[in-house]
């Protein structure tokens, strides 16, 4: 900042930009950065562990796996290809949409390996679509994530295709089916 | 036939082993694993055919479930579900894909399969996929056109 | 005369002389001023992409003075750029084209509009705008999402609803074309004088051949030249003296002949020694060249499954006809992306670092100039001027 054309309003902008960079960097220094790095550097999450899986949810039940770890966090087994917003963080679950947004059906397929039972899940990473982004929870991991010109393994793409808004909001994870052994 | 082909489905869906399928006697022509046809499916079609193949309501992937074996009753219908790019593409063997067509064909449209289907084979889909499609909407024009004349 | 018109006509004398007044007093200001830009932009000017992540329907290109040591200085000036926008320009013609998208509804959707808004270079205003198929790819700004023919008249603008294709617009005639299906293969590389290819799934390259105004004449195919599965090629190339080098995601080079109307493959050729083998390229656009043969590549040291987008904390300088490492130039900060303007002695490195902010290096020594004042939420394609 140009100290002199501001010296006559005294600390006061320089105090708002400090604190308007910080917000900024809050928002998008952690996490939000250090996705575009991937989840390889991801030390912690943007916001606070949550002690309790967010599976207890009802709405993200997953019949018998065993699905702990917390969902609105980027090192979450199954965001291992995600890149975008977690819905969990935005009024949504791991595996659905936030309220009065609609769900692509068209996506993304990766496989994810989860820890709890040591095997490899298919997942499913629909977006969804109808609000602006939603800003929370940024999060880009990319095993198994290809180049767009093999549409159905890239994550680089804006899914909400096929709904009636093309505007991405967050992405979900479900799991669609286990992986084979040798797959 | 027509329930055996449903509980294959639904068993295929809730992702049930090919032991079971064997030990139930629901064998599905030219699949040996069930479960790894579907598997290929998630992995290399879902994506844009979604999981029953449906597809997108306005058409961009056509809805195939209900109508994907009345290709195999056209000339060039047959060639034509393994030369579309996504099939042909597709980065699995051609065993692998022969078997996920067979599987796509039992579980998403056994009404039309026709009677004589002799379910595809490695060494048939290794051969026209290396001729894969250039011009994919003229090709299926044609094929759509054939498929309407037969009514 | 009216006596209406009379009586404006006496405002109109009285407005003046008292603007006239003021003037002389010398203490007002002019109102209404709006600065230009030079028509033709010096050769290291940026044209700096902030795709917006966060905020996806107002991203900008802002217009800069990459080598100006203050922020204000910098700033040149801004284009609006709506839902992670493709971005071209064209040299003789002095201008930008933003290809971008729309909704009726804004931030909740409604009916999509895509276009392509050109921009005069001097005043960065709206010259025309040309309405596309509403299907151009929204997705991470990956340079080759669009594409010019070698004489700027024709831009290829890649479609993708998923199904794929590429939008013909001619530029001269501001008009759309045509659009050319290319089933189950995506991107344009231009080639030649008339032709571009796409990358396919199966690792061929698909070939499309356009007349004089751009319509589609024939297509060819190659025959597999990588495993898209494998060791695909990035979204991404440098070309020099009329080769495409695309890096893949294990660190080879794949050159490809974009001279003819047909591409032909070059032989392909490893950027790392077999013990140095983790290095591999990373990040959005991992690669620039110059017109001299010299290829830049951005390195990272622990290459595995997953960590192509990562960046990484080198580039590394390559004699691209030798296929010989020249030099590693080790970053200031971590790249994500690389960027280039200028040309011969005074060609610049432009790299978007982790934080969100763009390092200036001098090339070809690799210099650390400055980290650039301007500020972007996600600034992740740097264009240069010529």
């Amino acid at each position: 900042m140009n100290s002199d054309r501001h010296s006559h309003t005294g600390g006061v902008v320089d105090r708002l930009t400090e604190r308007f960079s910080r917000s900024v960097a809050s928002r998008t220094s952690r996490r939000g950065l250090l996705g575009w790095l991937g989840g390889a550097v991801a030390g912690g999450a943007l916001f606070p562990l949550l002690p309790v899986a967010r599976a207890t949810d009802p709405s993200q039940a997953t019949g018998s796996i065993a699905d702990g770890g917390d969902s609105t966090s980027c090192d979450y087994w199954r965001y291992c290809a995600i890149d975008g917003f977690l819905c969990s963080c935005c009024g949504g679950t791991v595996n659905s949409c936030p309220p009065g947004t609609e769900q692509s059906p068209v996506t993304w397929i990766g496989s994810c390996l989860n820890p709890e039972d040591g095997k490899k899940y298919i997942i499913s990473y629909n977006d969804c679509c109808g609000k602006s982004g939603c800003g929370s929870c940024l999060c880009n991991r990319n095993e198994g994530d290809r180049p767009m010109y093999l549409p159905s393994k890239s994550n680089d793409l804006n899914w909400c295709l096929g709904t009636s808004s093309a505007i991405y909001n967050c992405s979900t994870a479900i799991i669609t089916g286990l992986a084979l052994p040798e797959s | 036939m027509k329930l055996r082909r449903f509980l294959v489905f639904l068993m295929s869906l809730t992702g049930a082993s090919a032991a079971i399928g064997a030990d139930a006697g629901l064998a599905m022509a030219g699949v040996e694993n069930p479960a790894r046809a579907r598997v290929n499916y998630m992995l290399n079609c879902q994506g844009c055919h979604g999981p029953t193949g449906a597809g997108m309501a306005n058409g961009t992937v056509p809805n195939i479930n209900g109508y994907l074996a009345r290709y195999l009753h056209v000339e060039g219908g047959r060639e034509y579900l393994v030369q579309v790019p996504g099939s042909a593409n597709a980065g699995i063997t051609p065993a692998a894909l022969a078997e996920v067509l067979n599987w796509m064909l039992a579980t998403m449209d056994a009404t039309h399969l026709p009677s004589n289907f002799v379910p595809y084979a490695a060494d048939e889909v290794g051969a026209l996929r290396s001729r894969p499609l250039r011009e994919v909407a003229a090709t299926r024009a044609v094929l759509l056109a054939r498929l309407a004349d037969q009514r | 005369m009216k006596p209406s018109t009379m009586a404006s006509a006496l405002l109109m004398l009285v407005l003046v002389a008292s603007i006239t007044t003021a003037h002389a007093d010398g203490i007002a200001e002019p109102m209404g001023v709006i600065q230009q830009l030079p028509a033709t932009y010096p050769d290291h000017w940026m044209m700096i992409q902030d795709v917006s992540f966060f905020h996806m329907s107002e991203g900008e290109i802002v217009v800069v003075d990459p080598l100006a040591t203050t922020q204000p200085a910098q700033y040149k000036g801004m284009l609006t750029a709506s839902f992670m926008a493709a971005y071209q320009r064209s040299h003789s013609r002095r201008e930008h084209y933003v290809i971008e998208t729309f909704t009726a509804r804004g931030t909740r959707g409604g009916e999509r509009t895509d276009v392509v808004t050109i921009y005069d270079n001097a005043g960065l205003k709206v010259q025309d705008e040309i309405v596309i198929p509403a299907k151009r790819l929204n997705g991470m700004p990956k340079p080759i999402a669009t594409g010019l023919s070698a004489d700027e008249r024709l831009l290829m603008v890649y479609n993708f609803t998923p199904a794929q294709s590429v939008s013909i617009v001619d530029l001269e005639a501001r008009t759309f074309v045509d659009e050319v299906p290319t089933p189950g293969c995506g991107f344009v590389v231009p080639i030649g004088e008339r032709s571009f290819f796409s990358l396919c799934s199966n690792g061929s390259l698909r070939t499309t051949h356009l007349d004089h105004t751009g319509k589609p004449v024939s297509s060819e195919q190659t025959d597999k030249l990588f495993d898209a599965d494998v060791d695909p090629v990035f979204e991404a190339y440098g070309a020099s003296r009329g080769v495409a080098y695309f890096p893949t995601f294990q660190g080879r080079v794949l050159p490809v002949d974009i001279a003819g109307e047909s591409p032909v493959q070059g032989e392909p050729w490893w950027l790392t020694e077999a013990s140095e083998r983790s290095w591999r390229p990373a990040g959005i656009r991992p690669v620039i060249t110059d017109a001299d043969g010299v290829g830049y590549f951005l390195m990272q040291p622990d290459g595995a499954e997953g960590t192509h987008k990562d960046g990484g904390p080198e580039v590394w300088v390559f004699d691209l006809k030798k296929h010989q490492r020249m030099a590693r130039l080790v970053l200031k900060n971590r790249g994500l992306t690389l960027g280039t303007s200028g040309g011969g002695k005074s060609r610049l490195l432009a790299v978007t670092n982790t934080e969100m902010k763009v390092d200036i290096y001098r090339l070809p020594a690799g210099e650390f100039v400055q980290t650039l004042g301007i500020e972007a939420e996600t600034p992740l394609a740097v264009h240069g001027a010529n």
